[in-house]
């Protein structure tokens, strides 16, 4: 590998999409999921609904006519111009601002139509010029030159000439249309163009005026639409809902953000008949995310200067090679390559990495000792730590603390065991195999370094759960660690690195979620009390219900309130929580009720589990505790359950009671 | 422009005469209380002053009006000596008030600032960060002041942003807008109130100015000081080349914005946005310094 730490940095720090620019074809790796939206035939109206950092932005920026018409593109197809992006993120902290002020609604209705049509017009515009500029056969910047868009003079005089003409004017109407949002009151109301009608002319003109143009079809992308006001959403659903070629309208948006379906008549906009949604989130998990989170990756370590990657970049960039990207000897090798430099450890491994580390040993050997006094077993402790079967040593103190069994019942389960008889520790639904990771786990618990458990590149995919961008940072972190280590050759990454990376990785993000909305604040005390709770349930000594990584509502007499459910669906929308349909219901007539499982990139800061394996029940006032509660009630509430659990280790080693603890000092 | 300052441990190191009209807030805190008291016993009238983000409108007293109405709304301030009492108003507030003071030509507007003599520091905050003042309850998303409203351009845009306590402000500003790290020059407020509160400061903003390698825009003017963060942005103003435009985000101190503020009405062409923070009532205790900026347009 030929790249420097600070190359690898400047390419990892850019993994946010808007630092890229417009044109990101450099950049983008074409999702394997691509043929799903379609792209080709349909003429339906796109929404495309996904969470921070699955992707959505670069999508449509892909999308857009500065990606499809890029300079770095060395061949571009005909039929390229059937497909003409316009991404548009409203600038939202304007936008705001085009609302009351004294002004009845229908003015800013028009001012909204008028501001779209500014925008978008002078996009179309741009995107001639790009179209003109690119290996596009069928338009020169000649033809270009000689246009004229005279007949526009009749929405305004100063619209005609020539493209530069017509563009600067656009700009011009753009500049004192922002004079007056910004003083309704002092400047003069400007005459509003009527969006829509507005656009479609200036499109049906490009298509009669360049032969190379005439199947022209134009789609507008709007990004971030849940930032809009209720009537500016309105008035986009609208251009949903009346779409039709050659100008399709297509939102963007977060989970559970659309909130009006509304458009400015009586009607409504309605999936299938109006939209098609495409589930970024899903389609990232459903369509084989290793291997694209490996060549997002390598396609990074590419531009950093990395001229040891395993296949040729270029088949990233082209639709037409996803099937060769599918195809076996294309994913063995990115795979093998991506473990190779992040490589996990099995179970057994994990189990060995125990009895290399003095301190842990030594630390499991003594609870061994104490659970054994604990059931005043007189058993040699030779019967129960015998490091040449790691696994299963490392889950004796937890079976010992279970009251349903006696120690000589483990002790005679371990000699089969030993003996490779089949025992009770082994197979599938065997001690090991249930508890094993929720004793590993425990008893790294407040040890100095990071749990290799959260090693590995298979680890980080679950751990970022379809999110490129926290794939993409624990990557970064892991190799920018191992750089100054060895200088200059990351070629493999320890999984202590690993693991001491994704926890600086986990906490970064944690520490973002001040950031999300509106409720940013009470989110990151949510997940701050659920992380707490559920770091709790990891240390029950009896590991009775190892490894509790989500929750549901199971019981309580209050239901949940409204505040309750805008405050989950907030967290879902920012992709805090991740809800499922229950799984394991107890009987048939139970109504089907959700259960939240916490982002796992939070996982390593809690140090709990990332896999969706056993659920916590709560009652609807301990959940309505932990989002709203104060301070002393959440701490009442770990403490009771503390107490449940029969935890008697030192609870300031909680996260959140340690600070408590700290502060009564 | 002149900008006179002065400040003192008590108000009665303040060298000053009467005011005919006095702009007050709600009192939220002691020094706001302390504020206020101050201002009513040194003013002919007070009048209570708010401004409402959701709706964009202003209010005096009983009357209601949209915030490009003030001017109108405090004509019978004009040519008068008015105090701003700037501990209780918002930054939102102080700006629309000293923009239509300045139109109303108004002899000398003075602001009156108090500082804290120490911030509430919550319980839950020390869950989280040891150095979080909670001091807003719930912070709004970024929406530009009427007036100096601004189509924003990141790849065209300058953008002078002050910090103080709350990290996530900055964060959140960069997120919403989308404006590249780059652009942005990072004002802190040092010297800091009291010694070792700009390491608070440094702290909150530590991870968002490290995770989008801002660390070489940093630049620091006293946290009292309205004239240097005036400067600030000039200079940063000055440096934007054709097609370039300045946005003030001021989230830091109370002086800093006053100064964002003085150089907003000044200058139509900046652009200026807030998030509107809900102040948490007894965000702080007791009375710090005094500060009395007397403004000459």
């Amino acid at each position: 590998m030929k790249f420097s730490e600070g190359s690898l940095t400047t390419i990892f720090a850019k993994n946010r999409t808007e630092e890229l620019g417009m044109d990101v074809w450099l950049h983008f790796v074409v999702p394997l999921f691509f043929d799903k939206l379609d792209l080709g035939a349909a003429r339906k109206p796109r929404l495309f609904v996904g969470g921070r950092g699955c992707g959505k932005t670069m999508l449509l920026r892909y999308l857009s006519h500065q990606s499809a018409f890029s300079l770095h593109r060395e061949t571009i197809p005909d039929t390229a111009i059937e497909h003409i992006g316009l991404y548009w993120r409203v600038d939202t902290q304007f936008a705001v601002i085009m609302n009351e002020r004294g002004l009845p609604g229908d003015t800013w209705h028009s001012a909204f139509n008028h501001f779209l049509a500014l925008v978008l017009g002078f996009e179309i515009l741009q995107s001639l010029k790009n179209v003109a500029n690119s290996k596009f056969a069928l338009l020169t910047m000649t033809e270009l030159d000689k246009a004229k868009f005279d007949r526009f003079s009749v929405f305004d005089p100063s619209f005609s000439g020539g493209l530069d003409n017509f563009a600067l004017a656009l700009e011009t109407k753009l500049w004192e249309f922002e004079s007056w949002v910004a003083n309704v009151r002092k400047c003069k109301e400007p005459i509003f163009l009527p969006g829509g009608q507005f656009l479609s002319a200036v499109i049906a003109h490009i298509r009669s005026a360049f032969q190379g143009l005439k199947r022209a079809q134009y789609f507008v992308y709007v990004d971030e639409f849940e930032n809009l006001l209720a009537y500016q959403q309105r008035i986009l659903n609208t251009y949903v809902k009346h779409s039709e070629s050659p100008l399709i309208f297509n939102l963007a948006m977060k989970r559970h953000a659309f909130e009006t379906v509304h458009t400015v008549g009586t009607e409504s906009i309605q999936g299938i008949a109006d939209f098609r949604t495409h589930d970024l989130d899903a389609y990232l998990l459903e369509n084989n995310f290793p291997l694209f989170a490996a060549e997002v990756l390598f396609l990074n370590l590419s531009l950093a200067g990395d001229e040891d990657i395993p296949f040729d970049i270029r088949a990233l960039r082209d639709p037409d090679q996803i099937r060769l990207r599918e195809a076996e000897p294309h994913q063995l090798g990115v795979l093998r390559k991506i473990r190779e430099m992040l490589p996990g450890l099995s179970h057994d491994e994990l189990a060995t990495h125990v009895f290399a580390n003095p301190a842990l040993s030594r630390k499991l050997l003594e609870r061994v000792d104490i659970a054994m006094k604990v059931r005043g077993t007189k058993l040699p402790t030779n019967r129960f730590y015998r490091p040449g079967q790691p696994q299963a040593t490392i889950i004796i103190p937890a079976l010992l603390y279970r009251k349903r069994l006696t120690p000589e019942e483990i002790a005679q389960e371990f000699d089969l065991l030993e003996t490779n008889k089949e025992s009770k520790f082994a197979g599938d639904g065997g001690w090991i195999r249930n508890n094993f990771i929720g004793c590993l786990l425990w008893l790294y618990e407040s040890h100095s370094s990071a749990c290799p458990f959260y090693a590995g590149f298979d680890t980080f995919c679950l751990l970022a759960h379809g999110n490129l961008r926290h794939f993409l940072e624990l990557c970064h972190v892991s190799l920018a660690q191992r750089y100054r280590e060895v200088r200059g050759s990351p070629l493999s990454v320890p999984a202590e690195l690993q693991a001491k990376a994704a926890r600086q990785t986990s906490t970064a993000f944690l520490n973002e979620i001040p950031a999300f909305g509106a409720l940013g604040d009470r989110l990151h005390t949510f997940v701050f009390r659920l992380g707490s709770l559920l770091a709790l349930a990891h240390r029950r000594p009896t590991q009775s219900e190892p490894e509790q990584s989500h929750f549901a509502i199971t019981s309580g007499s209050t239901p949940l309130t409204e505040e309750t459910k805008r405050f989950l669906r907030e967290a879902e929308k920012w992709s805090v929580l991740f809800e499922f349909e229950e799984t394991k219901l107890k009987n048939d007539h139970q109504p089907v009720s959700f259960e939240y499982v916490l982002n796992p990139i939070y996982s390593p800061y809690f140090h709990i589990t990332y896999r969706k394996k056993r659920k916590l029940g709560l009652s609807g006032e301990e959940l309505q505790t932990l989002i709203h509660g104060s301070f002393d009630d959440a701490n009442k509430l770990l403490k009771r359950f503390s107490k449940l659990w029969e935890i008697d280790e030192d609870p300031r080693l909680t996260p959140f009671l340690r600070f408590a603890d700290e502060e009564r000092q | 422009m002149k900008i006179l300052m002065q400040a003192g441990a008590t108000k009665t190191e303040l060298s000053y005469s009467r005011w005919s009209h006095a702009i007050l807030g709600q009192a939220i805190d002691d020094r706001g209380t302390a504020a206020v008291d101050f201002a009513q016993s040194n003013a002919d009238c007070s009048h209570l002053f708010s401004y409402d983000p959701k709706s964009l409108n202003a209010r005096l007293d009983a009357e209601s009006f949209s915030a490009e109405e003030v001017e109108q709304a405090l004509s019978r301030m004009e040519k008068s000596h008015v105090l701003i009492e700037a501990t209780t108003l918002g930054f939102v507030e102080i700006l629309l008030c000293c923009r239509a003071l300045r139109q109303l030509n108004s002899t000398t507007v003075s602001l009156v600032y108090l500082e804290p003599e120490n911030y509430f520091r919550p319980r839950q905050s020390l869950i989280v960060h040891r150095r979080d003042f909670e001091l807003s309850e719930e912070v709004g998303e970024f929406a530009a002041v009427p007036g100096n409203a601004r189509l924003l351009k990141p790849d065209r845009t300058k953008v002078a942003l002050f910090v103080g306590f709350e990290g996530q402000r900055m964060n959140r500003f960069l997120e919403q807008t989308g404006v590249s790290p780059s652009a942005c020059s990072i004002v802190f407020g040092v010297p800091a109130f009291q010694p070792g509160w700009e390491m608070d400061a440094f702290a909150n903003n530590l991870r968002v100015l490290k995770g989008n390698q801002m660390a070489g825009r940093i630049c620091f003017c006293g946290a009292q000081n309205p004239l240097s963060a005036y400067d600030a942005v000039e200079r940063i103003y000055r440096s934007c080349n054709t097609g370039e435009r300045l946005l003030m985000v001021p989230v830091g101190t109370k002086p800093h914005g006053i100064g964002a503020a003085l150089f907003a009405c000044e200058h139509s062409d900046a652009g200026v946005v807030y998030d509107n923070p809900k102040r948490k009532d007894k965000r702080s205790g007791s009375v710090g310094g005094w500060h009395l900026f007397d403004i000459q347009f």
